[in-house]
C-alpha cells in the first residue's frame, strides 16, 4: 500500500527484492523510485527533443530551448564558459533530484531523495569530480599541499571541511525531503485521529471510519514540503556541485597565471 | 511481512544504483537532448550570422551602386548641358554664317549689277559716240565735201565727243 498505510514514512525504504549475489543486493523503494524517475526523465527528454527544427521551432521546442538555455546560463555563470560541457551532468542531477522528490507526491512511491544513500552518492560524485579536477589541474602534490594553506596549522581544518562538504550536501538534501516525509506522515496520523475522534458519534459504521480530514488538508503542506522544498533542494545540490567543480576547474588563463 | 531498511543507513548497493542511474541519465540526456539541441542552436546562430553578413554585404553593394548611379546621373546631366550648350553655339555660328553669306551674296550681286550698269553705260556711250561721229562725219562731209579725209574728221570728232563725255 505504500505511504497510505502511515507506516513506512517513519521507516526507511522498504526492501522490495534481494538479489542473491555479492552477499545480497537489496533493491529498495529508493532504487525503484529512481528507476521510475529516470524512465520519466528519459521519456520526457526523448519526447521534447523530437523533430527539432532550425528555422521553425515548435512551441515544445521553444520551451525546451528556454529551459536548456537557462541551464546553460546558470552553468556559465557559476562555472565559466570553459565548463559548459558540465551542463548535461548538472541537468541530469537536477532532473533526478526534482523528479525523485516529486514522485513522493504520488503517495505510492517513496521519494528517492528521502534516502541518504541517494543524496550521499550524488554528493560523493561531486567531491570525486572536485578532487579529480584539482589533481588534474595542479598535480597531486600541489593538491596535497593546498590543504596546508594559508598556514600549516589549518591543515586539519581544511581536511575536515573537505570531508564535511559531501556530508553537509547529502544530509541537507536528505534531511529536507525525509523531514517533509515524516511531517506529512505525522499530519496524516493526526488527521486520522481527529477524524476518528469527531466521527465516533455517528452511529453508521461505514461513515465513521472514513478519515475525512485527510482530504485536501495535506495538499497545502505538500506544496511546501514536496514542491517548494523539492525544487529548492534540487537547485541547492546542483548549485553546490557547480560551485565546487567550477572552483576546482578554473579557466585556463587563470590557472596558467597561478603556476 | 515486508522488510524495512533503517531510516538513516548506508547501503552501498543503493548508492551504486544511484551512481549508475545518474551516469546513465547523464549520458542519455547528453546524447538525446543536449547535443542535438546545441547543434540546432548553433546552426540557427550560424544561419542568423550568415543572414546578417549577407544583409551587410548587400547594403554595402547597394551603397556603392548608389554612389555609382549618382555619379552617372551627374555625368549624364553634365553631358546634357554640354550637348545643349554646344548645340546652341553651333546654331549661333550657323546663324552668323548664314547672315554673312547672305550679306556677301548680296554685296556680290550689287557689285555685279554695278559692273553691268557701268558696262552698259560704256556700251551705250560707245554706241552713241559711233552714231554721233558717223552722223557728224556725214554732216561735215556734207558741209565740207572733199576737204578732209574721213580719218581726219573722225579724229576731230572723237576729241570733241571725248570732251563731251568728260563734261558729262
Amino acid at each position: 500500500m505504500g505511504r497510505g498505510e502511515f507506516q513506512n514514512g517513519m521507516n526507511g525504504p522498504k526492501i522490495l527484492w534481494t538479489i542473491p549475489v555479492f552477499g545480497g543486493v537489496n533493491i529498495t523503494e529508493t532504487t525503484l523510485t529512481s528507476w521510475i524517475a529516470m524512465a520519466i526523465i528519459m521519456i520526457a527528454a526523448w519526447f521534447l527533443s523530437r523533430n527539432l527544427s532550425v528555422d521553425k521551432p515548435s512551441k515544445r521546442q521553444i520551451v525546451l530551448e528556454k529551459i536548456i538555455g537557462m541551464l546553460y546560463g546558470m552553468v556559465e555563470g557559476t562555472m565559466g564558459k570553459h565548463n559548459l560541457h558540465f551542463a548535461p551532468y548538472i541537468g541530469a542531477l537536477f532532473a533526478s533530484s526534482i523528479v525523485g522528490t516529486l514522485l513522493g507526491m504520488t503517495n505510492i512511491l517513496r521519494p528517492a531523495t528521502a534516502d541518504l544513500n541517494t543524496t550521499l552518492a550524488w554528493a560523493l560524485a561531486t567531491t570525486a569530480l572536485t578532487w579529480f579536477f584539482s589533481i588534474k589541474n595542479s598535480g597531486f602534490l600541489a593538491w596535497l599541499k593546498s590543504f596546508a594553506e594559508p598556514v600549516a596549522v589549518m591543515t586539519p581544518m581544511n581536511i575536515i571541511s573537505e570531508i564535511a562538504n559531501p556530508i553537509s550536501m547529502s544530509f541537507r538534501h536528505f534531511g529536507n525531503i525525509a523531514g517533509g516525509l515524516v511531517m506529512t506522515t505525522l499530519l496524516y496520523q493526526a488527521l486520522a485521529a481527529l477524524s476518528a475522534f469527531l466521527l465516533q458519534w455517528i452511529p453508521v459504521k461505514l461513515i465513521n471510519t472514513i478519515p475525512i480530514f485527510q482530504l485536501g488538508i495535506p495538499a497545502f503542506l505538500s506544496i511546501y514540503f514536496d514542491l517548494f522544498s523539492g525544487f529548492v533542494q534540487a537547485l541547492v545540490i546542483s548549485m553546490l556541485t557547480m560551485v565546487y567543480v567550477g572552483g576546482a576547474n578554473p579557466p585556463k588563463e587563470e590557472s596558467a597565471e597561478n603556476t | 511481512m515486508p522488510e524495512y531498511q533503517p531510516f538513516v543507513t548506508i547501503d552501498v548497493w543503493t548508492m551504486v544504483f544511484a551512481w549508475g542511474n545518474l551516469i546513465i541519465l547523464f549520458l542519455f540526456l547528453k546524447k538525446i537532448l543536449f547535443v542535438p539541441l546545441k547543434n540546432i542552436i548553433d546552426q540557427r546562430q550560424k544561419q542568423i550570422k550568415d543572414m546578417y553578413d549577407e544583409a551587410q554585404s548587400d547594403k554595402e553593394a547597394a551603397a556603392s551602386m548608389r554612389v555609382e548611379y549618382e555619379q552617372k546621373l551627374a555625368e549624364a546631366s553634365a553631358q546634357g548641358d554640354e550637348i545643349i550648350r554646344s548645340a546652341v553655339a553651333r546654331a549661333h555660328k550657323q546663324e552668323e554664317d548664314i547672315i554673312r553669306e547672305a550679306n556677301e551674296t548680296a554685296a556680290k550681286n550689287l557689285r555685279r549689277a554695278d559692273e553691268q550698269i557701268e558696262m552698259e553705260k560704256k556700251k551705250a556711250l560707245n554706241q552713241i559716240k559711233d552714231e554721233v561721229s558717223s552722223m557728224a562725219v556725214d554732216i561735215a562731209s556734207a558741209v565740207i565735201e572733199k576737204n578732209l579725209t574721213a580719218e581726219d574728221n573722225r579724229e576731230i570728232i572723237d576729241r570733241f565727243i571725248g570732251q563731251l563725255g568728260d563734261e558729262k
